[in-house]
């Protein structure tokens, strides 16, 4: 799964201590998302969605 | 001011040592009252006492933080005690034949006069806990490399 997440993070100039933060994960799990080793489950990935005001699949896309 | 996270977090945390504590001298004070002081009947019911304030200890502190890891946190985990642990167990089956050898010979030379059946039991059963959390460790070590 890849995903738009670290330059969706960039223009909102957010760190990945503050987006971990308004998720409620750790830094260490933002970073393995946006690198594309951890998938997030579905309500994270919901979570995430909500937090960008935008819909999944925006964010998300099979490889 | 504590959030109530943090406040609910410290009330399970006294629950866990309050628990634990209330478990190992209540149940000491009755074992010994039904037992006497010194009699030796009483030791493995001390013993019992004292692994069952330490599992409610851990238990309860499972309890506590387990829910309070992130999903990742929770992922690594159940990979690393599945697969290092499974592993394990599979890994030290060759060292249990080899144990079996001439009847145990070896074990018991090294025991000596301890080794009676429930010390060879105990033995077994502390091996292999011992393998499955080194094993546990490794996988989570293997994970952490893949994914950091």
């Amino acid at each position: 799964m890849k995903n738009h997440l670290r330059a969706m993070r960039a223009e909102r100039n957010w760190s990945q201590a503050e987006l971990a933060e308004r998720l409620d994960v750790s830094r260490q799990s933002v970073n393995a998302i946006e690198t594309g080793k951890y998938d997030p489950s579905l309500p994270l990935a919901f979570k995430i969605a909500r937090i960008f005001d935008l819909p999944i699949e925006a964010i998300f896309w099979d490889q | 001011m504590p959030s109530p996270r943090h406040v609910a977090f410290i009330k399970s945390v006294a629950v866990a040592v309050i628990g634990a504590v209330v478990i190992w001298f209540g149940a000491a004070a009755v074992i010994l009252a039904v037992f006497g002081r010194h009699a030796p009947a009483a030791a493995p019911w001390l013993a019992l006492a004292k692994f069952a304030s330490l599992a409610f200890a851990a238990a309860v502190g499972w309890l506590i933080s387990w829910p309070r890891l992130d999903e990742m946190e929770q992922e690594t985990r159940k990979f690393s005690w599945f697969i290092g642990s499974t592993a394990a167990i599979l890994l030290t089956a060759p060292f249990m034949l080899l144990w079996l050898v001439n009847g145990g010979a070896f074990l018991a030379q090294h025991l000596g006069a301890r080794g009676t059946p429930g010390a060879f039991f105990a033995l077994g059963w502390i091996s292999l806990v011992f393998a499955q959390m080194l094993g546990s460790l490794v996988a989570r070590v293997g994970w952490w490399a893949a994914k950091r």
